[in-house]
């Protein structure tokens, strides 16, 4: 199999269908499938040539309230039509009262905000059958009153709920920018039986002042600064499906899988000997 | 505090430029690490990000709106509508239902008293497009119904099925926002004359559907949009055609019937109850 995969996202659905590049697999944002039309046409299309993940922005797991039923109905239909071999949402929060804001807010890594947090990955789980990942991400905050790392907080989700952890690589290098910690230490500290997927994108890099922050913008080629990185955590935790996440400033189809071909040689070199030569044999 | 409180709060910052600017010296303010960049800095980056996202989410399901009013007025208007009204769940696609009636109170709307129809119109066509994937009724099946029993028939439409009533001229104001687009897509643009519009030219009344992957916008006739009307609200085959002969005399109704079985406009239907 090929482990690094791509975002698929409207503008190339034609492209994709007619020239079939050679990536491993395609990852959706279920939102944008809810309801019917002709972006679930295309999906089913797509479905028939490439494995799918879904990667929910919309549950916001974080949030000091039960995570919506209504929402998880609707993500379950997506997984009995696609059959998705992987299902992830992010570490972090959208809603409060009757607000639901598109983003993917920060989380304070205290005590009261793990339990929650887990309460609501233990419904969602429950309620979908089977067990998700979730994602680490970027920020542009810190709050004074957390009493553990991030990668402590990533680490106790996995053990307390069983699920998995979808490492996105482009946010370690961010949040090691933005919040002035070792972004290999973080990796090192992980616990590599938890990942389930790595994700890499591109981002900006904002002035304020002397100061400057990293915003995770998905707008952008991987930085090479984030390839070794990568590299790094592909050696340490061996062939881990990849996605490269692209959202806004679409580069053209080529250019997207050429980042996803760019994955899979450093997977493909990193890939322990006695792998290489079964995946040889096997042709 | 509270991860309750927190939440509220932070919602409260991003929404509320009031709120941003005092965040600084507030006790929510004094929660975050301030590192080399001020808090509210920090926080009118999510602001932006947030309300980038979501006025871009209107921008997109109301391209019209941008057509006749321009691109600085939609991004004011989805701005304030944002701040009145933001989004209560996490499927953007259903964001922007009340975006009309909000264009009815928006004071730099005022003289374009036909916008916040054309909003209907786009808003309709944005559920339209989101709705269930569904098939259309079976007419084979219909003609196994004894023809007496057909007037108790009460049609069912299909989910993409939506109705649009108004005093102006939509599917004309349609067009001409269409040929903007491609007059100033076009580059002899300037070759042509821009065509005018008079927006006061006469009432519309619009049928939207999708029969399968592409979205219809119907004209119908007062008499034609009555009976669909009638058939909406639940009323049976017979009632509903009854209801119209009273005021149209010459309505056909065999005709309509088969204008819309050939359309896929129904899904299914029930009988009424006796």
């Amino acid at each position: 199999m090929r482990e690094a995969g791509i975002g698929l996202r409207t503008p190339h659905c034609d492209d994709l269908l007619d020239s079939r590049p050679a990536v491993g697999w395609l990852e959706v944002h279920p939102e944008n499938y809810f309801g019917g039309g002709i972006h679930r046409h295309y999906l089913a299309r797509a479905r028939e040539i490439y494995p799918l993940s879904l990667h929910a922005v919309g549950l916001s797991l974080g949030s000091d309230r039960p995570v919506s039923e209504g929402h998880l109905l609707q993500i379950k239909e997506l997984v009995d039509l696609f059959e998705p071999f992987q299902v992830s949402d992010h570490v972090s929060w959208s809603a409060s009262g009757n607000a639901h804001l598109n983003d993917l807010l920060p989380l304070p890594y205290t005590e009261e905000t793990l339990a929650r947090f887990c309460d609501n990955v233990d419904r969602t789980q429950t309620y979908l059958k089977r067990s998700i990942l979730v994602e680490n991400p970027s920020s542009y905050i810190a709050y004074r009153h957390g009493t553990m790392t991030e990668h402590e907080f990533l680490n106790e989700i996995a053990r307390r709920t069983g699920c998995g952890l979808l490492l996105d690589v482009n946010n370690i290098y961010v949040q090691a920018h933005n919040h002035g910690f070792d972004a290999r230490a973080y990796v090192a500290g992980i616990n590599p039986a938890a990942v389930g997927e790595i994700h890499l994108a591109g981002h900006v890099e904002e002035s304020f002042g002397a100061q400057t922050l990293l915003i995770d913008t998905h707008s952008r080629y991987i930085r090479p600064e984030v390839w070794a990185l990568y590299e790094d955590t592909i050696a340490l935790m061996g062939p881990v499906p990849t996605l490269i996440e692209w959202d806004s400033d679409l580069p053209s189809l080529p250019d997207l899988a050429g980042e996803a071909f760019k994955a899979q040689e450093i997977i493909d070199r990193h890939r322990p000997a006695a792998q290489r030569e079964a995946r040889r044999a096997a042709g | 505090m509270q991860l309750a409180k927190v939440q509220e709060n932070f919602v409260r910052t991003i929404l509320d430029p009031s709120a941003l600017e005092g965040a600084g010296a507030s006790p929510f303010g004094a929660l975050f690490q301030e590192n080399g960049i001020a808090v509210s800095d920090r926080l009118a980056v999510y602001r932006a990000h947030v309300l980038n996202g979501l006025a871009g989410a209107l921008c997109s399901t109301f391209p019209l709106i941008e057509t006749l009013a321009g691109a600085a007025f939609l991004s004011a208007a989805a701005r304030a509508y944002i701040h009145e009204t933001p989004p209560v769940e996490g499927n953007l696609n259903l964001y922007g239902a009340t975006f009309a009636d909000f264009l009815t109170r928006y004071e730099p709307a005022r003289d374009l008293p036909y916008l916040p129809d054309v909003a209907r119109m786009e808003w309709a066509k944005n559920e339209s497009y989101f709705s269930r994937d569904d098939e259309a009724l079976d007419v084979q099946v219909l003609q196994a119904i004894p023809p007496e029993e057909m007037d108790d028939l009460v049609l069912l439409f299909r989910d993409s099925v939506r109705f649009v009533e108004s005093a102006y001229p939509l599917p004309a104001i349609r067009d001409f926002c269409a040929h903007q687009t491609t007059e100033s897509s076009s580059e002899e643009g300037g070759e042509q004359k821009q065509e005018t519009m008079n927006f006061d030219s006469g009432a519309s009344r619009l049928l939207i559907f999708r029969p399968q992957l592409r979205i219809f916008v119907l004209e119908l006739d007062a008499p034609e949009y009555l009976f669909l009307q009638e058939i909406a609200a639940g009323q049976s085959l017979g009632w509903a055609a009854v209801t119209v002969l009273k005021s149209w005399p010459n309505f056909n109704l065999s005709e309509t019937l088969q204008k819309h079985f050939g359309l896929g406009t129904f899904s299914g239907f029930q009988k009424a109850p006796v």
